[in-house]
This record gives C-alpha cells, sequence and structure tokens, in this order.
C-alpha cells in the first residue's frame, strides 16, 4: 500500500509540472485515392496516444503535446504514417485501398499464428486493454461480459466430479461429461490453478468458438477453448518497463441475504414440537444427539433444574439475539487484494526478453492472508539465421492461511437441526458461550467426572488454537526450437514440462476442540482408580497432505507458407504427445511440538473403546496414499488454409487422438475429427467497391470436437475377495464395470455460419453468426445385448445426444466528436440446448421427471432444455390454507393421486405444466466507454434472458424434521380470509406430499431475467508525464464491480442467479499502470 | 535434410507406441491382467457355480406339478409358462446369469494371449485356458437344451441354435448359430479343456479333466452319441468311481435332514447351480410327480433322502448343495455310471450295464433290508430299468427336458401333461414347446 501511495504522490507532482510541454495542433482532410473523404479514420500519435477520428466529410483536428509518429488507420485501407513536429494546418492525408495487403491482427489458435481475416472459424481476440478494463487476480473471470458467446453458469452443474470454471461457450455440448471449456496457455494444454496466472503476464486472450477453430484440440476441445498468450519480448525494441499497483477492497458477506426464519417464530415451534414430545427421542436416544439450546432449556424446566422465570428469561434472551450480526463483527472481515506487478520487455540483435514479477496479497473474509507471488521471464535467441530458440519460465508460489473458523452454516447446525437461527456466540455480559458440536449438554456437562479435557466447543476462541497453512508451487518450463527448412517451410519443436505441488499442514492446538474432542474420545477411565489412559496422546495435532500434478509435453510441427500470384497456401501438420500424473497423500501427528521437534506415535491398527458412547472408533488418521492418476494423450494433427484473390479462402482440419482413457479399438481405428471453412470477402469484390460496407465477409464452417471425460475407463473393473473357507477359501474376483475397448471421446458436432461486416461511414462494425452445436456419443445409460455380459440391465457408454444452437451478435459503435468519444459494444447471444436422446428405463413422464429437480442440475428428459423447470398448476389455498392443485379440472388436496396422475400422463394431465429453462437463453453485454481527452470512463451491463428459477419457501417437513427454516413461515395461513400463498403449519403432519406440491407449484415459479451492472471504470490517463519524464505511458483508475442488480423480473427482487447464497460482494479498487 | 530426416523418426516413432496408452489412468482401478487375476476370476464360485445353469428347463420339466392354488397364484405370464405356451420376460434370466460366465471366460482366455506362459507360471496358466474352454463349453451345453431343438446324429441340425461368443467386447455383435455348429463347438471346447486341465480339481467348483470328460460323456448322450460318450464316461470313471454309501453318515449324508447333502459330496464331479429366475418347480409350492414318486422301491433310501411329504404329495429336498433353494445341477459319478450303463445296453452290453446299475443301486439301499440283484431279460427291459434309473437319480437337476427331446426323438413318444381344475395342457412330442422362449428384451438385439 506504501508503495501505491508513493506512486501516486509522484504522479500528482508530476502533473503540476505539466504546464511546461509545447502544443502542436494539426488539423487536415483524410480522402482515398478516389479523392471520396473517409470517415472514421482512427488517428493515434504514437508516442503520446493521443487520438482522434474523422468525421463524415473525413476532417480532422488533433493536439499534440509534443513532436510525434502519428497513424492513420482505418478498415480496408492501408496505414498512413507521419512525423509531425509543429503546427500544421489543412493537410491532405491519401489512403490506399487494402487490396493485397493482409490485415496485421494476428489470431494465435494456440497452434499457429493466423490473419484475423482468413479465419472462417469462430473466434473472439481480447486484447490487453479489454483484459485490463477489469481487475480481477483471476484471468478467467475478467473474460465474463466482454466476450462474445461466453457466459458464466452460476449455481449449474451435472454430475461430472472435473467442473471447475462455471464458464459455457455457446451453451452445453454434453449431458454427463466435464462442462469446463478447455484452457491453453500458450502452446499447451494449462491444467494447473488458473489461479497461479497472473493476468498482467497475459497480452492477450483468444477464445476458440466453432468447430473450425476447435477441432484442432481435437477430442478435447468440445466445450471451446480458452486460449492465454503471455507477453513476449520485442526484437531490437528497447527497453521497456511496466509497472502496475491495484488494491482492491470488498465488502463483507452480507448474511441477511439469506432467507432467515425469524428467532420468536423458530423458537415457538422448537416450542410446539417439544410440547408434542418430538424431542423426547433425541433427548432419550444413548447416543447424546446435540440438541438445541432452547430444547435444552425446555428439558431442563421439565425436569425441574430451571424455574419457569429463568426459562422466560433464556427464551427472551434468544428471541433478541442477532446471530447474523455476531457472526459478521466477529468474523467477516472486509477483503483486500493488493496487486502488484513489475514487466521488462527488451531486445537486442538476436536475442529478447520479457521478465515479469508479480505479488498478489489477497485476505480472505475471515481476514487470513493469501500471498502469491508469480516470476516468469521469456527469452527468444536467434541461434543462426534459420534457427530459433525460445526459453521460458513460470514459477508461481503461493502461501495461503486459514482458520479454522466454523462456517455460519455449520455452526448453525446442531444435531438433526440444521439451521437453528437464534444462536449467540457471547452472553448478556460479554462472555464467549458454549457450544455443544457433538454431543448434548446433558452428556457433555456430565462425562468425565473432571478427568477428560473440556469437552464444550467456543468457536470464537477456538479460531486462536488453530493455523491452517497451505502452499503452492508451480514450475512451467518450455523450450521451443524453431527452424527455417526452406524457404515457406519449417519446422518447430516445443517442449513443456510442469510441475506442481501443494503442501496442506493443518494445526490443531491442544486447546482447540477438534484436538480436545480426539484425545478425550480416545481417553480410558479405570473407574476404581480414577487413572486415565490416554490414547491419543495430549499435545498438538497436525494433519498433512500433499498432492503434485506433474505434466510433460512434446510437440513437432511442420509449418508451409507460401505464396504465388493469386494464390495464398498456409498449412501444418504436426504431433503431440501428452501425460498429466496426480499424486498425492495425508497423514496425522499427534502430541505434536513444533520447537523444539517432538511427536508421538499413536496405534492406527487397532479398534478402540471410544467415549463418551463406547464406540467402537479407529484413530483418525491413518496415512492415506491417494491413486495415481495418469492421463495420456496422442494426437496428429494438420490443418490449411488457401486463399485466392485475398477473398475466396478455403480451410479445413483434421486431428486424431489417442488416450489412455479411450478403448484400445478406439485408439487403433483411424477416425479422426476435422472441420471445413469457407469464407467470401465480398467487400474486396471490384463490383463491391464504393458501396456502404467497408469489410463485408461471409463464412461458412462446419466440423467435429469432442469432449473427453478423464474419469470413465475403458477397461473391465473387478472387486477383489476371497471365497468362504467352506467352499476352498480361494482368492476370487468379479468384474462389476464391463470393458469398453470402443470408448470413446464424446463428439460434438458444429455448424456456423457468419457475417463480418464494418461500415466506417456510420463508426459501426460487428459481427453476426449463427451455430448448431450437437453432441453425439455422450456418455450415457442404455439397454445392451445382455449376452454380451449379462452383469447389469443397462451399461454406460456413448449413446446419448443432445442438441443445441444459437447466435451470437456484436455490434460496435463509435461516435465521435473532437476530443470526446463515445464507444459502445453490445452482445447478443441465444442459446438452448436440449435432450435429444437419452435412455431411461422408468415409465414416468417426461414432466414428472423434470419436477423432481429444481433446475440447478442437468436432468436429461428428451426433446427438453438441459436444465429445465416444470410447475404444478395452482389452485390456491383451501379453506383450511392446504395448497390445491388441479386433477381432471378440480381443485384437489389429493397429492397422492395428483402426482401419480402426473407420473403417468405428465403433460397430458392440467396438473402440471412444463416452465422453460433454467440457464439464460439470451444473454449479453452493453458496454460503454466514454473518453475525453484523457479521462475514460467505462461500465458494463449484464443481462440475461429467457429463464426462470423457483423461489424457495417454507417446508414444514424439513422444518420439522430437520430444523429448516424459512421466513415465509412468517406468512403462513393462518387464518380464514388471509391473503397468502403460503399454506398453513400444522402438526402433526397429516397429508403426505403437501410440502412437495407446494414447493413444486407455480406460485413459487419466477421469471429470472435480469439486468446486472458489472463494473464501472474511471481511469485518467497521465499524458502530460510523457514529454517531461521518461514515462511511455501511464493512467491511473478506479474500478468498482459487482455492483448488483439493476433491474430484475420478479416482485420480491430476488437475485435469480444468487437466490439463497450470497452473491459476489461489491469490490472497489485503486490502481495505476505505467510504463517507461 | 538430416534433422528433418530424423525429425521424421520421431514422429513415427511416436505414431507406432502404443504403449504408451495402454498405462492405466488410475491405479486404484483394479484391472484383472496377471495369470493370479484370472485365476481368482474363475474361482469366483458367485459368479461361476452358483445360479448360473438354466431354471427354465426344469420349470417346464414333469418332474413336479402345481396345485390348483399355487397355480391361481401365478402371475399371468407364470400361467402361460405353466402351460408350454409363449410368454414374456426380461432382465434378469437364464440367459445373463450364463452368459455372464461365458464373458468371463472369454476374458480370460483373451487376456492370456498377453500373459506368456513360462515354467512358473505354467500349471496356473493351463488351469485357467483349460477352465475357460470347460466353462464355455458347460455352459452352451445347458442353453442349449434349453433354448434349441435336440442334436440328432443322423439328420440335419440346421435349426437356430444359440450365441456363440468369443470375445469379451460387448460391441461385437451377437450371433446365433445353427444347432450342429453349437454342439460342435461344446464337443471341441470340453475336448480342447483335457489337454489343460489337472485329473481332479483342487476344489470341486473348479474344472478338471474329470469334469472333462463326465461333461463329453453328458453332452455326447443328449446328442445320442452314444459310443463316443461311453469312452469318455468311462473315462470319468477310471478316475473316479466313488459313490455314497447312503448307510454311512460318514459319506457326508444325513438322510432326514432338510438338506441331507453339503456343498461339495462325495459323488460331486463338478458343481454348479441352477438360477432362482423361473420358480415353478421351487419346493414350497411344487409337488413331484406321482409317476416319479412311485419309481422309487421301498428299501431305496433316496425315497427319504429325497424327498418329504407335503400334505398327500411331496415335495424336494435331496439337492446336492446346501440349500433348498439352490438346485445343484452339476456333475456327479452317480450321473457317470447312468450314462456308461445305457450306452453299454445300447451298445447291447445288457450284463455290463445291469452291473453298473447294481452298483448305483446298492449304495441307495437301505442296509437292513436285503438287497436283490436286478436281472434284466432283455435288451428292452435293461434299457427301460437304466432310463427309469436315470430319471429318479437325476431329478430335479435340469437334466429331464434333455432327456425327454432326446428320447422322444428316438420315438419314445413322452407327452406332458399338467391339469388344472377342469383344464389340461399338453406338450405333444416334437412340438416347437419343446423350444423355450428367449428373453423379449433381447428382441432388439438378436
Amino acid at each position: 500500500m506504501r508503495i501505491l501511495i508513493v506512486a501516486l504522490m509522484m504522479l500528482l507532482f508530476q502533473l503540476n509540472s505539466d504546464a511546461q510541454t509545447k502544443n502542436i495542433s494539426i488539423s487536415g482532410q483524410v480522402l482515398s485515392e478516389d479523392k471520396q473523404p473517409i470517415s472514421y479514420v482512427n488517428i493515434r500519435a504514437v508516442k503520446t496516444n493521443q487520438n482522434t477520428v474523422t468525421d463524415e466529410r473525413g476532417h480532422f483536428l488533433l493536439q499534440l503535446p509534443l513532436s510525434d509518429t502519428v497513424l492513420f488507420s482505418a478498415v480496408g485501407f492501408k496505414r498512413h504514417k507521419m512525423w509531425l513536429d509543429s503546427d500544421r494546418k489543412d493537410i491532405l492525408i491519401v489512403l490506399d485501398r487494402l487490396e493485397n495487403v493482409i490485415d496485421e491482427v494476428e489470431v494465435n489458435t494456440g497452434y499457429q499464428k493466423i490473419a484475423a481475416n482468413r479465419i472462417n472459424g469462430s473466434v473472439t481476440v481480447l486484447d490487453n486493454e479489454a483484459i485490463n478494463r477489469q481487475v480481477s487476480p483471476n484471468i478467467l473471470e475478467r473474460l465474463n461480459g466482454i466476450t462474445n458467446g461466453l457466459t458464466v453458469q452460476v449455481g449449474r452443474m451435472n454430475n461430472n466430479p472435473q467442473n471447475k470454471t462455471n464458464i459455457t461457450i455457446r451453451g452445453y455440448s454434453t449431458i454427463n461429461g466435464p462442462l469446463d471449456p478447455l484452457i491453453v496457455l500458450d502452446n499447451f494444454v494449462y491444467e494447473g490453478d488458473i489461479e497461479n496466472i497472473n493476468p498482467n503476464d497475459i497480452e492477450s486472450v483468444t477464445v476458440l468458438k466453432d468447430a473450425e477453430a476447435t477441432s484442432i484440440y481435437g477430442a478435447r476441445g468440445g466445450n471451446g477453448v480458452i486460449i492465454l498468450t503471455t507477453k513476449k519480448g520485442n526484437a531490437e525494441g528497447p527497453l521497456r518497463v511496466s509497472v502496475s499497483i491495484n488494491t482492491a477492497v470488498s465488502e463483507k458477506p452480507n448474511l441477511y441475504a439469506l432467507p432467515e426464519m425469524n428467532n420468536a417464530d423458530y423458537i415457538a415451534v422448537e416450542e410446539l414440537l417439544f410440547e408434542e414430545g418430538f424431542f423426547d427421542r433425541d433427548l432419550t436416544r444413548t447416543t447424546f444427539p446435540p440438541i438445541s439450546p432452547i430444547v435444552y432449556m425446555l428439558a431442563k424446566k421439565k425436569q425441574g433444574l430451571l424455574s419457569d422465570e429463568e426459562y422466560a428469561s433464556e427464551r427472551k434472551f434468544y428471541t433478541q439475539t442477532d446471530f447474523r450480526r455476531q457472526y459478521t463483527d466477529l468474523f467477516y472481515h472486509n477483503t483486500t487484494t493488493s496487486q502488484y506487478y513489475v514487466g521488462l520487455t527488451g531486445g537486442a540483435a538476436k536475442t529478447n526478453f520479457a521478465f515479469g514479477a508479480g505479488h498478489n496479497r489477497m485476505g480472505d473474509d475471515y481476514g487470513q492472508p493469501t500471498n502469491k507471488t508469480n516470476l516468469r521471464s521469456h527469452f527468444d535467441i536467434q541461434l543462426s539465421k534459420k534457427i530459433k530458440l525460445s526459453l521460458s519460465g513460470l514459477f508461481t508460489s503461493e502461501h495461503a492461511k486459514s482458520g479454522q473458523v466454523a462456517s455460519y452454516e455449520q455452526l448453525r447446525r446442531i444435531g438433526n437441526r440444521q439451521s437453528v437461527p437464534y444462536l449467540s456466540l457471547l452472553d448478556e455480559g460479554g462472555e464467549e458461550m458454549a457450544f455443544y458440536k457433538d454431543y448434548s449438554p446433558f452428556l457433555i456437562d456430565t462425562i468425565g467426572k473432571g478427568l477428560l479435557m473440556d469437552w464444550r466447543y467456543f468457536p470464537y476462541s477456538d479460531a486462536k488454537f488453530t493455523d491452517f497453512n497451505s502452499r503452492l508451487s508451480e514450475l512451467l518450463g518450455n523450450v521451443a526450437l524453431e527452424a527455417k527448412i526452406v524457404d515457406g517451410l519449417d519446422v518447430s519443436v516445443y517442449y513443456q514440462m510442469q510441475d506442481q505441488n501443494i503442501n496442506s499442514e493443518r494445526l490443531y492446538g491442544q486447546d482447540s476442540y477438534y484436538a480436545r474432542n480426539i484425545i478425550n474420545r480416545f481417553s480410558q477411565i479405570d473407574e476404581s482408580t480414577g487413572r486415565v489412559t490416554y490414547n491419543v496422546p495430549g499435545g498438538d495435532i497436525v494433519d498433512r497432505s500433499i498432492a503434485s500434478i506433474r505434466s510433460q509435453s512434446l510437440r513437432t510441427q511442420l509449418n508451409f507458407s507460401k505464396s504465388f500470384k493469386d494464390h495464398r497456401i498456409l498449412a501444418m501438420l504436426g504431433m503431440e504427445g501428452r501425460e498429466v500424473k496426480n499424486v498425492g497423500e495425508s497423514w496425522t501427528h499427534y502430541g505434536y511440538r513444533k520447537d523444539p521437534l517432538s511427536y508421538l506415535p499413536v496405534d492406527f491398527a487397532n479398534i478402540y473403546n471410544s467415549l463418551p458412547l463406547r464406540g467402537f472408533d479407529y484413530i483418525p488418521g491413518a496415512p492415506i496414499i491417494e491413486p495415481t492418476t495418469i492421463n495420456r494423450f496422442i494426437s496428429m494433427y494438420g490443418n490449411f488454409n488457401y486463399t485466392y484473390l485475398d477473398r475466396y479462402s478455403l480451410s479445413g482440419n483434421i486431428r486424431r487422438d489417442g488416450s489412455n482413457i479411450y478403448g484400445v479399438s478406439t485408439n487403433d481405428r483411424w477416425k479422426p475429427l476435422w472441420s471445413l471453412g469457407l469464407g467470401y470477402d465480398i467487400a474486396k469484390e471490384t463490383f463491391f467497391q464504393g458501396n456502404a460496407f467497408d469489410r463485408l465477409r461471409l463464412k461458412a464452417t462446419y466440423g467435429f470436437s469432442g469432449n473427453v471425460d478423464l474419469s470413465r475407463s475403458a477397461l473391465p473393473i473387478a472387486a477383489f475377495g476371497n471365497n468362504p473357507p467352506d467352499v476352498g477359501g480361494l482368492p476370487s474376483a468379479s468384474i462389476g464395470t464391463l470393458n469398453n475397448p470402443r470408448l470413446r471421446w464424446e463428439q460434438v458436432r458444429q455448424i456456423n455460419m457468419g457475417l463480418d461486416f464494418a461500415i466506417n461511414r456510420l463508426g459501426l462494425n460487428g459481427s453476426i453468426e449463427y451455430y448448431q452445436k450437437d453432441g453425439t456419443d455422450l456418455y450415457g445409460p442404455t439397454d445392451y445385448d445382455y449376452t454380451t455380459w449379462g452383469g447389469a440391465q443397462t451399461i454406460v457408454t456413448n449413446v446419448a445426444a443432445m442438441e443445441g444452437n444459437g447466435i451470437d451478435l456484436l455490434l460496435r459503435y463509435l461516435w465521435k466528436k473532437r476530443d470526446f468519444s463515445w464507444t459502445s459494444t453490445f452482445i447478443y447471444n441465444y442459446n438452448l440446448s436440449k435432450t435429444k436422446k437419452y435412455y431411461e428405463s422408468s415409465r414416468r413422464s417426461a414432466l414428472s421427471r423434470i419436477i423432481v429437480q429444481s433446475g440447478t442440475r442437468i436432468t436429461p428428459v428428451e426433446g427438453f432444455p438441459l436444465y429445465s423447470l416444470a410447475a404444478y398448476r395452482w389452485g390456491g389455498l383451501d379453506a383450511q390454507g392446504n395448497p390445491q392443485g388441479y386433477l381432471e379440472g378440480e381443485l384437489t388436496t389429493d397429492y397422492a393421486a395428483l402426482t401419480n396422475a402426473v407420473n403417468e400422463l405428465g403433460e397430458e394431465t392440467e396438473s402440471i405444466r412444463y416452465v422453460g429453462p433454467t440457464t439464460p437463453t439470451s444473454f449479453g453485454s452493453w458496454q460503454h466507454e466514454f473518453r475525453y481527452k484523457g479521462f475514460a470512463l467505462s461500465f458494463n451491463l449484464l443481462y440475461k434472458m429467457g429463464y426462470y428459477f423457483r423461489k424457495s419457501s417454507i417446508n414444514y417437513s424439513s422444518l420439522i424434521n430437520f430444523g429448516f427454516g424459512h421466513p415465509d413461515y412468517a406468512l403462513r395461513w393462518q387464518n380464514p380470509g388471509d391473503d397468502t400463498h403460503v399454506p398453513s403449519f400444522e402438526y402433526p403432519l397429516r397429508m403426505s406430499g403437501r410440502d412437495n406440491f407446494y414447493a413444486g407449484s407455480d406460485v413459487l415459479v419466477r421469471n429470472a431475467s435480469n439486468v446486472r451492472l458489472q463494473f464501472v471504470n474511471f481511469s485518467y490517463n497521465l499524458d502530460a508525464l510523457r514529454d517531461v519524464s521518461f514515462f511511455k505511458d501511464a493512467s491511473i483508475y478506479m474500478n468498482v464491480s459487482n455492483l448488483g442488480l439493476i433491474w430484475v423480473d420478479n416482485k420480491e427482487g430476488l437475485d435469480p442467479d444468487y437466490a439463497d447464497v450470497i452473491a459476489p460482494r461489491r469490490s472497489w479498487s485503486i490502481g495505476l499502470r505505467t510504463s517507461f | 535434410m538430416n534433422k528433418i530426416l530424423k525429425l521424421i523418426a520421431l514422429i513415427c516413432l511416436l505414431s507406432s507406441c502404443n504403449d504408451f496408452l495402454d498405462e492405466k489412468s488410475n491405479n486404484r482401478l483394479a484391472v484383472p491382467v496377471t495369470i493370479d487375476d484370472l485365476q481368482a476370476l474363475l474361482d469366483n464360485q458367485t459368479f461361476i457355480n452358483t445360479l448360473r445353469t438354466p431354471s427354465i428347463l426344469q420349470s417346464s420339466a414333469d418332474d413336479t406339478f402345481l396345485l390348483e392354488q399355487n397355480y391361481n397364484g401365478l402371475s399371468a405370464e407364470n400361467k402361460l409358462f405353466y402351460a408350454w405356451k409363449p410368454f414374456d420376460y426380461f432382465y434378469s434370466n437364464d440367459w445373463s446369469a450364463a452368459y455372464q460366465v461365458i464373458y468371463t471366460a472369454n476374458y480370460c482366455l483373451e487376456t492370456l494371449e498377453n500373459v506368456p506362459k513360462n515354467v512358473q507360471n505354467r500349471q496356473v496358466w493351463e488351469n485357467v485356458y483349460g477352465s475357460a474352454c470347460f466353462l464355455k463349453s458347460y455352459y452352451y451345453l445347458g442353453l442349449l437344451w434349453a433354448f434349441s431343438k435336440e442334436y440328432d446324429p443322423k439328420g440335419n441340425n440346421d435349426s437356430r441354435g444359440i450365441v456363440l461368443r468369443s470375445d469379451s467386447d460387448f460391441n461385437v455383435p451377437s450371433i446365433f448359430f445353427t444347432v450342429g455348429e453349437c454342439y460342435d463347438e461344446v464337443i471341441s471346447l470340453a475336448e480342447e479343456s483335457l489337454g489343460y486341465l489337472p485329473e481332479t480339481p483342487l476344489v470341486k467348483a473348479r474344472p478338471s479333466k474329470l469334469a472333462a470328460h463326465s461333461l463329453l460323456a453328458r453332452a455326447l448322450l443328449s446328442m445320442g452319441m452314444y459310443e463316443d460318450a461311453l469312452t469318455h464316461a468311462e473315462h470319468a470313471l477310471a478316475i473316479d468311481d466313488s459313490l455314497i454309501d447312503f448307510n454311512n453318515a460318514d459319506d457326508g449324508i444325513n438322510i432326514d435332514a432338510p438338506t441331507p447333502f453339503t456343498k461339495f459330496t462325495k459323488e460331486t464331479i463338478f458343481y454348479s447351480e441352477m438360477t432362482q429366475k423361473f420358480t415353478l418347480h421351487r419346493a414350497s409350492t411344487a409337488l413331484i410327480d406321482t409317476v416319479l414318486f412311485q419309481l422309487f422301491e421301498d428299501g431305496d433310501l433316496r425315497r427319504r433322502a429325497y424327498y418329504q411329504p407335503s400334505g398327500k404329495f411331496y415335495k424336494f429336498k435331496g439337492t446336492h448343495s446346501h440349500s433348498i433353494q439352490s438346485l445343484f445341477s452339476g456333475l456327479t459319478t452317480a450321473e457317470m455310471y447312468l450314462i456308461r450303463a445305457e450306452c453299454r445296453v445300447r451298445h447291447s452290453e445288457s450284463q455290463a450295464a445291469m452291473n453298473d446299475l447294481n452298483r448305483l443301486l446298492k449304495s441307495r439301499w437301505d442296509e437292513s433290508i436285503p438287497y436283490v440283484e436286478k436281472i434284466g431279460d432283455s435288451k428292452e427291459s435293461v434299457l427301460k430299468m437304466v432310463l427309469d434309473e436315470r430319471r429318479k437319480e437325476l431329478a430335479m437337476r435340469g437334466i429331464r427336458w434333455s432327456d425327454i427331446k432326446r428320447l422322444n426323438r428316438e420315438g419314445h413318444e413322452i407327452q406332458l401333461t399338467r391339469k388344472v381344475g377342469g383344464e389340461t395342457f399338453v406338450l405333444q412330442p416334437q412340438s416347437e414347446g419343446f423350444i423355450l422362449p428367449l428373453p423379449r428384451d433381447l428382441d432388439n438385439f438378436l
């Protein structure tokens, strides 16, 4: 933080000296060769970045603080450079039309760099500026809202354990497979922790969307590919240093956003249940389960240990506590994140280099720090005229500290009561109160006769006795050798090694509840002598674990590039091998002391008669070796891109994959993934010249990519055991999972049609694309010819299918007048993904299968969206406050009959209706940036439409049996005439299915459409500095992110994406970027 | 240019290394690959021996009948089944139970190709190989008896047999072979196993040379190839001709107990059980055919050992297993005596046949009642005696169905009838009803 202040002060000082700079004023007009004025020509000073655009008649006016090179550029024209060192008026600039000159924007596909205008596939490139508009230390989070076709799905999942990012690109392509897109860092797939990549090291991000773009990633590109390209040095460029500093502060989590029943209501329900004897079982059980404070007091009152007055005062105390406030005040901190970064790039005749050093310090909600340091280096060395060697390394070191603060949810869970709202951490006198975590206070307060350690739990002070540390280090090394063979043909070899290690240590001090609990459990008391034997010794307990990922990749590639006359050919052929290995183990030491080091062995092998319940338990923490996973891939790939007259282009990809996850026949057979693309640049046709369009390019692609579920195996999996002794006792084995030599990747077919356009006169450009994305060969259960095995009725194999389609639209508009400009980028995405084929063994109707899900999990039902919602038709409450549905046209409270009808007939009954998808079908963003001189203000609106969610409400059986409350309880029907839709409370529950009917009914369904303000960014470019100091560029900025909903389509104002959870916190940040 | 050549060599190297992809993706996955793993797969009695041979043919046979009240409690499909009419049934069933063994055997045979035989593993290797061949042969035979027409040694055998599989990959489609091809496969697999199996097994759940000869004798007899059957029955009896003396508790029999035998008896050559997928013959409701019961003479201890009274009738308890629910269907020495006797009489060695018969009967005879040697006066009467004895000794073993089909082909005209109330169901000799229906849910695949 101190560095930041110093830097800012320095900047302010520099600002004051601004007045000394001279001013150069230039005005004029830009024309084409045929003397037509060109509007919206971008005019930019190289050193100072001063810029402007021409108006409709090609006129411009630019103020320069110092002598500079000025660039004139417009889409469809060659760039023009001019040195200006004095005032000029009415200069005429003539721009040549771009005909046989290729666009200089290059797209890195991870395998090659290719000019943007030759790509027929669908890609989005985000440059440095776009990435830096947001400040998250996670590069993927910065993509949200600014990437056409990419969306972050909140709280949506399927059964696959491998999902980490929540990102979907163009919707879904799988049902049970992994949902995450493939992440590529420079040349290779990156399987480490994405947080290890410092966004400051990233030069650009390329998102590959359609089959043409992703098929080169073969069987792993089906969910789309995100390519991160790091900064490189410039050959013979001067030394350039860039510095960036940023500090962000976020709010504390808002616990009040969680649905909570009020204390008085909850206590009243517990009193009623106690009266009715509901808790008698818990109170008399020999396992002594924990009980909530009110139940404890009531039981004491009943036993005569507490007078009515004493109970009344306890009751009053608990009615008035505010546990959320206490928890927030005692445990939560505002989180601060500071990012510091220094980068160096430069080069000499035969070498160039880039270094980066970053340090991030992040505090979590509990004020526990995480420190992360990244070091990166990159060298290019021209070994000879024809051979270039590149070496790069990325080192990440992270130390995260966390304490054992019980979460809000954990503390409210008392035995079987899952969310007791009225707890208190402190008593009236401000003293800490005891919690009874694992057993009833009746047991804990009496057991051991003072011979054991205190068995009570004090959540607040307990945090002091624990110390959790996690240390991560990652090393990523790359070697690349590129050699020219003959003109147009070169060969390159790339090698990458990755080694990531995580060491975790969780230290529980002897005074922590965790340690006391274990020590007590394994103590043995000799009743006659009063002597205690400790099977777990006193002292600290330390849990340790290590986990590591090691990967190696090797790629060899031939590149061909040649143009003769009107033909241009670009092609490559390559081969890649890769291995990723995961290993890990964990163990525990008891009686641990760090200094001087001592620890004591315990007996993990024998079973002990444990306290307090005389259970039979092993001492936990015996060493565990995690299974080693090894994933291997071999791929061969090739592509070509042919352009004729720079207008017509034909391109194609082919790739074949082998993996130890696939079956043998899949690896042996030649079944490649491929794609073909066509492009037509109409604007370059001579007959089209002079038209409104400055760019008009049609493109279409068709092809295949895939998804690999790393958790599957093609091998037969056996269980081993022994025959009983009376029949020989020989070792025996049986195959429980069938071998499938044809197990393969899931296949994704995509058709993409698109149009890129630019009308410079209007300052408008953009693209529109339509796609179809079909997943076939998806993993799913199926019936099969059981003659082949017989061990099960169904097997899981590549049989299911889904289909999706969508539109990606991007419009960018630039309006400019003198020093003021407004850039507006509008992204509209439509996507709907449906299940096409999925085996269902039950004969239940489609809607009856959908209604049991709340829409947060993929529910594969043929013909319906992957995530979908159904609802029971709502007939209001009856005269007793019972919710009513419709059955054969009549209102009914016979929930069993209604459910049966729905199970059998589904949509044919009028009892139920299909609501719609629960993931947005229309979504996108609207970004704005206003610039005036050095000031820039930008903000982004995110919108999501066309989906639904279910509002949570009270569920009485959950309330009674599991203690789950809900604020709707207060709104329940109590007397005839009550205007409410919340059913009445009754105990005991008489009608089964009543809660489920209400929870699934129409009255709780809401439209989820919403608009939120993602961020506001304000920056000031300190242009003035350039003239007087060696700064090349400097800007300070302020950013506020996660500003929350600004419009939502439900009357309660509920956030559909963060219903019943805590939404991302508002965060303020301030920062500085400079280079010299 | 040299560099390029080296590079190309590297690429070729990469592409050829399929070993690179053979590595298991997770070392927690227990993939059976070693010779001991394979032996363990074949030693899993739950998957290989118990509840595996077809029960559909026992439910269809004339060993048992149902009383009207029990018939009335049957499901509609089971009523059709009881009347020998086509009926629907689904997974799991006799077909899936038997083919699971075939799968395991095929998996072992395939995996063996990657396990070279050497001095150390020779014994286990050969046992695994021989066992896999034997098990395929054994379970194919059971399926053939149930689901196909009987074999005709003189006629053509082109009717539909069963599915023969030689691949554990379920992606390889199942194909039906003809009856002739199927029986050829049964014989050749059993003959193949002879060359590898040990003479006698370590446990009776494992195949052996003894078991392979017995299987060949059983199979060839059911094919009507009596000379060959005789040879194998003789081989089998040369290895083991011991019989349980029903008077001697030391031989492992407890005549009056609810289950008189243990799992592996002295006579057991190879242990297998019928499935419990079809239950018309289940002892809880099914009663023993009165004609069958009448065949037992007064001194015959089998009457006490095999049956217990149930009202006016009797029900079965004499399975050579540990439980009345699990009907034994394996091979015994007694069956070998009966096969040898039948083949001998058909070969006009009536006296030798009578010797076998008397040897067997004497072991079953109550020693407190003097045993009178049986004498056959003609080839026909000896054959009748042998066949009756076969029916008595091998009742409820899943063998009767095949015997009926074989004998009817030879002109015995055995007609099956079941009476319920006023209704009589009849299964005529040579009727299609002798070929039992396949499971309905395989219609889409077979």
